[in-house]
């Protein structure tokens, strides 16, 4: 599904991402740690398309990034970890924005919009306005706005910041969904817990290197994650 | 304590003079001293009108009985100027802040945070109201018959009146903040109020001399009228004049005003301070949605990009709202124009030839005042991810943000030409040709527009205004919406005799055409390469 190999991006004379490899199949929850700065939101922010990279090549679903981005884009869904959404819009018309830019049909918008804005309790304030949102408010709007076109590929960075417990645990049942159904799911977290219990697979990013990935047993062994991130850090 | 808040505010109102506040970083002592110049020179300009303005009603100042009157009138200026000026920057900084919210939490009695938010209202309005009340002095000490007390009345004066100012700029200001909260489409309010505003301004500044004749010609009328209704400005103009009583009651009036504010506000700042959080909630009910093409959602998200900001319709579609105002007035006045043409006929014929130039230029100078796509990429600001994120080739992001330039502005630029082109009696073909030119000219500006923002951007802004008042990008916009006009006007001049009207016009269009391509297919090379590293 994913494929990101020898992925390089460089900040001035800081290599913020060297020379990363990582391969995702279908039907996979692949978590992404690290400590603030390691080069977890560089590495998303290049498979979506936001960031150019200098060397190495992404590909989903046999497609380049780099070659032909808005194919890849099509598959994919991005949740920044910070969701600056437009303000002057209202959260429905933000959904219909996306929406109209992925081809998603006045039939299917209607029903998966109805769907997630119940399950994330975001009915009855789609007709307001986003700067009058909360921060966990605007992560449910870009989480809906993410599913709304059914992507394989949900790529996603800290979502779990802002949320409640309840639409944390929504969101968790959603992305099992995903992967269910042939998708995948790549995310970033500070949360070990939830990595430990949400991730088929996890990989360990240090100063722009990876030091560890693979199954969750292959990472942590008898230990838990959370041991082994702060022995990989030491 | 209030050392502190009061040095915290002061850094607020002048970090703009010390910091880049696109840059973060400090500002050059030279660059500092620069921008204090000038401030300075705008003041002194600004005091320069109302000298002006003084000297124009100085007569009073010659007739005995009347001298208060001449107070009393720039006394009204002063208090409408100030309110004018510092009402909106009243309700920013009390009830908007960015940081109440953290002074609340703090340790702070509310009291100590209300004078130092207070310091800056009272710091503005003495900024506003000394520009017309010392000018006022300043005729006064030229034309009148001096005395030291009503000299140092007059200096006090200057603090009373901008107190009594701040005092209703506490309350309009409350006024606003409670509006604001209310209406739906502020923006849209904004702007009509805000043009009405330019109007109003605009009907004055025309029409000023005939206005101080009339209170020449009504004088008693208007002294029987500021007596009845305006006590406060017969108080100010008799406490000008040196008149001891009139002096004690209005300073009275004005602390008593004040203070009753101050403590007003300070059992209610907790309450008005989170004001803005209690707006009437909108319930979302479920409807079958519509589907748009990928097109019409682009040009959809950017309209609605420009109608929510007052600021960015009224500095970048100023154009736009003065074109039909200026064909309106062209269809009212059309026999006087086609009277003043005909003598501009008889008397200056090589002047005449040139009058659909005239228009062509005049139309242009005011398509230049239509800058929406200059600052389209730099307010995308932190929502950029979302068009780099969603598949959506960027050629197409950049022809939305020109074609948004082309729907608003194009419509009433064409209106504009016909109407006057037909108010001047000029032929049906001159006038099909002038509207070809400036629809072409409307395409070039948009396109010229979008790569001039594209060049410089600013993504980091803390506010708005900075990219849509105060970039590079504007600033070039409106340098070569002056200059190419004038060299139309000038090549215009010097060539038609040679190569006659309809050629000229004809050539124009062919230039700006070709122009356009190459500046068009600049944004889908070059452009889209810069979009794409943003």
């Amino acid at each position: 599904m994913l494929k990101i190999e020898h992925l390089t991006k460089i900040y001035g004379d800081k290599k913020a991402v060297d020379d990363l490899n990582i391969h995702i199949n279908p039907g996979e929850i692949y978590g992404f740690i690290g400590h603030n700065g390691a080069g977890k939101t560089t590495t998303l922010k290049s498979v979506v398309g936001i960031l150019k990279f200098d060397e190495g090549e992404i590909y989903v679903d046999g497609v380049s990034i780099k070659n032909d981005p808005v194919a890849v884009k099509k598959k994919i869904a991005y949740i920044p970890d910070n969701p600056d959404l437009y303000d002057f819009m209202t959260g429905i018309k933000y959904l219909n924005f996306v929406a109209d830019i992925y081809g998603v049909s006045a039939e299917d918008r209607t029903n998966l919009i109805e769907k997630y804005a119940d399950i994330f309790g975001l009915t009855a304030d789609l007709g307001a306005s986003i700067s009058s949102y909360s921060h966990g408010m605007k992560q449910k709007l870009a989480i809906i706005s993410a599913f709304i076109h059914s992507p394989k590929l949900i790529i996603m960075d800290e979502p779990f910041v802002g949320l409640d417990p309840k639409a944390a645990h929504s969101l968790k049942e959603m992305m099992r969904q995903v992967c269910s159904n042939g998708g995948a799911i790549f995310f970033s977290t500070h949360v070990l817990e939830v990595a430990e219990k949400l991730c088929d697979k996890v990989a360990i990013i240090k100063q722009g290197k990876l030091i560890k990935s693979g199954t969750m047993e292959e990472v942590k062994g008898d230990e838990s994650l959370e041991a082994v991130f702060l022995e990989m850090e030491e | 304590m209030i050392k502190a808040l009061l040095k915290k505010q002061f850094a607020e109102i002048f970090k703009s003079y010390f910091v880049n506040q696109k840059t973060g970083k400090a500002r050059s002592k030279g660059a500092t001293i620069g921008l204090f110049v000038l401030f300075a020179f705008l003041m002194f300009f600004l005091g320069f009108v109302f000298f002006g303005m003084g000297m124009m009603l100085s007569e009073f100042l010659k007739m005995p009985g009347f001298e208060w009157l001449y107070f009393a009138l720039m006394g009204i200026v002063a208090i409408f100027f100030g309110l004018f000026g510092s009402v909106f920057n009243t309700y920013a900084s009390l009830y908007i802040a960015k940081d109440n919210d953290l002074l609340l939490s703090m340790p702070i009695p509310v009291k100590y945070l209300l004078i130092s938010r207070l310091t800056s209202v009272v710091g503005l309005s003495l900024l506003y109201t000394s520009s017309v009340l010392i000018p006022a002095t300043v005729v006064y000490l030229i034309i009148g018959r001096l005395s030291v007390l009503a000299l140092i009345f007059q200096i006090i004066l200057v603090f009373a009146v901008s107190l009594f100012v701040s005092v209703l700029s506490c309350l309009l200001g409350f006024v606003v903040a409670v509006i604001s909260s209310k209406l739906k489409n502020k923006s849209f309010i904004t702007v009509i109020i805000s043009v009405v505003f330019i109007g109003v301004y605009y009907f004055f500044c025309f029409r000023m001399s005939d206005i101080i004749k009339s209170i020449f010609l009504n004088s008693d009328s208007v002294v029987k009228g500021i007596k009845v209704w305006g006590n406060l400005f017969y108080l100010i103009g008799m406490a000008s004049m040196g008149k001891v009583v009139p002096m004690i009651v209005f300073t009275a009036i004005t602390i008593i005003a004040f203070i009753l504010c101050f403590i007003v506000l300070s059992k209610t700042f907790i309450g008005i301070s989170t004001f803005n959080k209690g707006e009437k909630k909108t319930v979302y009910k479920a409807t079958t949605e519509k589907q748009s093409t990928l097109e019409s959602a682009l040009i959809k998200k950017e309209f609605k990009r420009f109608t929510s900001s007052a600021t960015y319709m009224l500095n970048c579609g100023l154009g736009v709202i003065i074109m039909p105002v200026i064909a309106v007035i062209a269809i009212i006045k059309r026999s006087t124009i086609l009277e003043i043409l005909g003598q501009i006929k008889t008397e200056t014929p090589g002047f005449y030839k040139i009058i659909p130039i005239v228009i062509i230029v005049a139309v242009s100078l005011m398509t230049s005042m239509s800058s929406i796509s200059v600052p389209s990429i730099s307010l995308e600001g932190k929502n950029l991810w979302i068009y780099k994120s969603l598949p959506i080739e960027p050629s197409k992001i950049l022809n939305a943000k020109i074609k948004l330039h082309i729907y608003i502005t194009a419509v009433p630029v064409i209106l504009t030409s016909i109407i006057l082109g037909f108010s001047a009696g000029l032929d049906f073909s001159i006038i099909i040709l002038m509207s070809v030119f400036l629809y072409i000219y409307v395409y070039f500006g948009g396109t010229l527009g979008l790569i001039l923002g594209l060049v410089k951007p600013n993504l980091n802004w803390v506010t708005e205004t900075t990219p849509i008042k105060q970039s590079m990008p504007i600033f070039l916009n409106m340098i070569i919406g002056f200059a190419v006009p004038a060299v139309i006007m000038l090549v215009g001049y010097f060539t038609i005799e040679l190569i006659g009207l309809e050629v000229f016009i004809s050539a124009i269009i062919v230039v700006f055409a070709l122009a356009t391509r190459l500046l068009g297919n600049w944004v889908k090379t070059k452009g889209v390469e810069i979009f794409e590293n943003l």
